[in-house]
């Protein structure tokens, strides 16, 4: 019976807390689509029957205004991605497979940026290349942010399965360099490199600080279009911008939750 | 396929520490050498150094006469079997059988062929289409032979292959391992710290011992005459008694602590120590041995005994039929076979 009585116990506190945590969005989401009239809210939008419950009018003002702000963002997360595979993938193998002396302090220090304020990275890259600001700024900033988690991901991946040893075994098989890099390293990154990719586009795709102080004119990123729209807007309007916003960042963590799961179990079995 | 490998005055060192000092030996054509040793003898750097892993720091390799000593390890067509077997995780058994076909660009009929030749005889062709995470570790472990088998290397390396696996698995596999290998007729060199392994695997055997070779020869000779008393004891129990030549009457005798025999050709005046197996001293009945002492210890061991026994100041192991076991206390005649003894000089 106690035992009963402690899973219930568990249960209503997962629960509630579930429900503190996804509350917020579900008022959200339902705000952005939910006839405002009817809540007794103003809005400057709607052309319908005042007595319809569904209202999407919203998502179409954003598309309309804000789609080229959605497109950049979309860009600079995408490009993102592409340089972190280029340098971070190259950079965690050398790391984790030929360390140096000070290579911990290597990877200590590209972690940096993380425990950074927005605001001070920002100042610092303003400061050092000011006559760059713009997107490229931007970019480069993007890129202080997601490296290390690209970085981490390969280099943990890397240890966790011993490549060295691997790489080993291939050698004797007469394997040359770009054989064993194509046919035995990079399939085993495969999942780090996918886990790091979806990590790298989340945390781009979410960044507001450094993208709003480095950027010049329009278009802002899609953050930016919350804070534009949260401070100018019905609050309708910002609701479906969030909406859109957690339409694409959603997936992407959920898609990172099952390849990091996946990726667990194979590298446990296989050490 | 007879090749020969020869190594020349192998050398190497991790900062101060020397791990291999001048490792010189001609590797018998066709035949397994099983390097033995206890951890940290040199045994699996002078393996890393002939497989072209680790760049000696002097000395040289050559293979039927044509130096190696700098060929990278993929161009000298060796397989390697390695202790934690090393499997491509991302592949299937039959892909990792394959890879070193496929990196070499045979076709793929071709490759599967081979590849399934090569499962066939390690008697795992249903595993084929395995994962390795799916496989028991003596299956990963045949997968890894059938592996380096494929390809037709010119030499065989092995490094502790079977000691990540259970006593009895390892005993099915080793046995079966040796048959395969003498089959193949393949240069194999076994590096392994288990004796009954090396004993029963190798044709020759290499005891090593702080990165040099203390002795090598058949498994016959160097266990019944042993170099050193480091391969004396490393090799089975050995009992070690000092003694000493005497000139007596102008005739050379060796004198033990318990008998005086006519000594060897060429023996020269001075102490020396001797090795006698516990296999080699029988307990007789009183009166009859060569000296009598009391039992300390006896233990059951199944098919035999194994008994502690003090005399004349010295502790002998003896080991005896298990028909009639002396216990503890009891005072028993040992009698030694004498051709059995073996001397070799002391302070080794």
């Amino acid at each position: 019976m106690p035992k009963k009585a402690g899973f219930i116990f568990c249960l209503v506190v997962t629960v509630a807390l579930m429900a503190m945590i996804l509350l917020p969005l579900v008022v959200v989401v339902l705000g952005s689509c939910i006839n405002a009239s009817l809540l007794g809210l103003s809005t400057d939008l709607w052309s319908g029957s005042r007595h319809d419950i569904f209202d999407f009018s919203a998502f179409g003002y954003i598309f309309e205004n804000y789609s080229d702000w959605a497109l950049f963002s979309l860009e600079l997360a995408i490009a993102c991605v592409a340089i972190c595979l280029l340098i971070a993938v190259p950079a965690g193998y050398a790391l984790a497979r030929h360390p140096f002396p000070g290579s911990g302090l290597v990877e200590e220090l590209v972690l940096m940026p993380l425990s950074l304020p927005g605001i001070t990275l920002s100042m610092g890259l303003l400061a050092t290349y000011g006559e760059l600001r713009g997107p490229l700024l931007v970019l480069a900033g993007h890129l202080l942010y997601t490296i290390p988690f690209m970085l981490k991901v390969v280099t943990a991946t890397l240890r966790s399965f011993d490549v060295g040893r691997l790489e080993t075994a291939a050698r004797s098989l007469g394997a040359s360099f770009p054989q064993r890099l194509f046919l035995v390293v990079l399939p085993n990154l495969r999942h780090a490199m996918m886990v790091g990719s979806l990590l790298v586009f989340a945390v781009s795709w979410g960044e507001f600080n450094v993208s709003f102080l480095l950027n010049r004119g329009r278009p802002q990123t899609f953050p930016a279009v919350l804070y534009d729209t949260y401070t100018n807007q019905s609050i309708q309007i910002s609701s479906a911008a969030t909406t859109i916003f957690l339409a694409i960042v959603i997936p992407a963590v959920i898609a990172i939750q099952w390849f990091g799961g996946r990726d667990s179990v194979e590298v446990e079995q296989g050490a | 396929m007879n090749i020969l490998i020869e190594a020349h005055n192998l050398r190497k060192s991790y900062g101060f520490v020397t791990a291999v000092h001048d490792f010189s030996h001609s590797f018998a054509p066709g035949r397994i050498t099983a390097i033995l040793g206890p951890s940290g003898s040199g045994k699996s750097t002078t393996l890393a150094m002939i497989a072209g892993l680790i760049d000696p720091d002097g000395g040289s390799i050559s293979l039927n006469g044509t130096d190696i000593t700098r060929l990278p390890a993929e161009r000298r067509d060796f397989g390697l079997v390695f202790q934690n077997y090393s499997l491509f995780p991302h592949l299937s058994v039959v892909d990792n059988v394959e890879f070193g076909l496929r990196v070499r660009g045979i076709d793929k009929a071709e490759r599967r062929r081979r590849a399934m030749a090569a499962l066939e005889q390690v008697h795992i062709p249903n595993l084929a289409d395995r994962r390795i995470l799916q496989i028991s570790g003596g299956e990963q472990q045949r997968v890894a032979l059938a592996r380096a088998l494929a390809f037709s290397p010119r030499v065989l390396l092995l490094d502790e292959p079977l000691s990540a696996l259970d006593a009895k698995l390892r005993e099915g596999l080793r046995a079966e391992l040796g048959r395969l290998l003498n089959e193949l007729s393949l240069t194999a060199i076994y590096v392994t710290h288990d004796q009954v392994e090396a004993m029963s695997l190798g044709h020759e055997l290499i005891i090593m011992r702080g990165g040099r070779i203390e002795q090598s020869g058949t498994p016959l000779e160097v266990y019944t005459r042993p170099a050193t008393p480091f391969v004396a004891t490393f090799l089975g129990s050995a009992n070690l008694l000092d003694g000493e030549y005497l000139q007596i009457d102008g005739q050379t005798r060796l004198r033990l602590p318990f008998v005086e025999i006519p000594a060897p050709e060429g023996a020269t005046v001075g102490p020396c120590q001797v090795m006698v197996r516990p296999e080699d001293i029988a307990v007789v009945s009183d009166g009859n041995g060569h000296l009598s002492g009391e039992v300390i210890s006896s233990v059951f061991l199944g098919n035999q005994a194994r008994l502690t026994v003090t005399a004349g100041g010295n502790t002998l192991i003896v080991d005896t039929s298990n028909e009639a076991i002396p216990s503890p206390g009891t005072m028993v005649s040992l009698q030694f076979r004498e051709a059995k003894l073996c001397i070799m000089p002391k302070g080794v």
